[in-house]
């Protein structure tokens, strides 16, 4: 701020005009060491709750790109993060699917390879109906038949 | 405000500055120093605060208030130095008066609490709201029902009484 802007928005300040942000940016500029005698007394009915106002905001907003880039590099850090997860899950899903798909079940029934659990139950169920149904001749003959060749 | 009233609302401002001194330090330790100066000044400045408004915008200020002086304080000692983030330089002139400096800013303070106490009460009240609560002519306009083109008047007569009366002490 120049020196005639200074002045400016103290006669504004004095007219009651100011607004509390330009206070707080009037604050600043009077309250330098070097500034003329007029200045300090407007420093001084500012008030040093304007003035470290003033200096306390300024501090926060000058560390504000520190703090971007910390957040930036957070950021970063959850989106690889988030990446890695992705790449994980679009191998196992895959993987895991393949293995529950694979047959659980497997028989082999005259020969012939089943994997169907049902037809498997089936065949079985059938199985056992005829081995308690028809006497031991025809198990045996059952038997002879599965395994004899 | 009665010390009751004040208790009432302790709790609440004691928070507000907790979360300001936070932000700035970014540790409790010193949020808690800047909490419980804030209490102690607030505490001083409790006959001017009404009861029925809100002053978390107060307890701001001040808590902002502290953080500085809390730095002004390391500096001073200069075993720690300022929060290492951002161009410290620009902030040297408001953060390192000497001694000097300080006697003749604190000289200057009275004379303008002196001046101050010479206004009318509405004029005081108005350009208190103005300097210690940091509010804007729309908000006392409100807060008091008195029109705000009022509001203005009475404010910029009371800066220029105020001025002129510590111009006048000054060349004396």
């Amino acid at each position: 701020m120049t020196y005639n802007e200074t002045e400016q928005l103290i006669e504004r300040y004095l007219a009651g005009e100011t607004t509390p942000e330009e206070e707080r940016q009037l604050a600043l500029e009077v309250s330098r060491p070097d500034a003329p005698e007029d200045w300090k007394i407007i420093a001084e009915m500012l008030g040093t709750l304007t003035t470290d106002e003033a200096l306390y905001d300024q501090m926060m907003e000058s560390r504000r790109p520190v703090m971007k880039a910390k957040t930036r590099r957070v950021y970063l850090k959850w989106v690889w993060t988030a990446a890695a997860c992705l790449v994980a899950i679009a191998i196992t899903v895959p993987l895991v699917w393949s293995r529950q798909s694979t047959p659980d079940v497997v028989a082999y029934v005259y020969g012939q390879k089943v994997t169907d659990e049902d037809v498997v139950m089936e065949m079985m169920a059938s199985t056992m109906a005829d081995v308690l149904g028809n006497g031991s001749d025809v198990v045996a003959q059952d038997l002879e038949d599965i395994f004899g060749n | 405000m009665t010390q009751q009233e004040f208790e009432q609302i302790a709790p609440e401002m004691r928070d507000e500055m907790l979360r300001i001194g936070r932000d700035f330090f970014g540790n409790e330790m010193d949020a808690d120093d800047v909490a419980q100066e804030g209490l102690l000044v607030l505490w001083k400045m409790r006959e001017r605060m009404e009861p029925d408004r809100r002053h978390t915008g107060l307890a701001i200020r001040v808590a902002k208030h502290c953080c500085m002086d809390l730095v002004r304080k390391r500096k001073r000692h200069e075993n720690e130095s300022l929060p290492s983030e951002g161009d410290t330089l620009r902030y040297e002139k408001n953060l390192s008066a000497t001694p000097q400096e300080e006697l003749e800013a604190s000289e200057l303070k009275n004379a303008v609490d002196m001046a101050i106490s010479h206004l009318n009460p509405s004029e005081r009240r108005l350009f208190e709201m103005r300097q210690l609560d940091g509010l804007s002519n729309d908000e006392i306009a409100q807060q008091t029902n008195i029109p705000k083109p009022s509001v203005k008047s009475m404010v910029s007569t009371a800066r220029k009484k105020v001025f002129e009366e510590l111009k006048r002490r000054m060349r004396q």
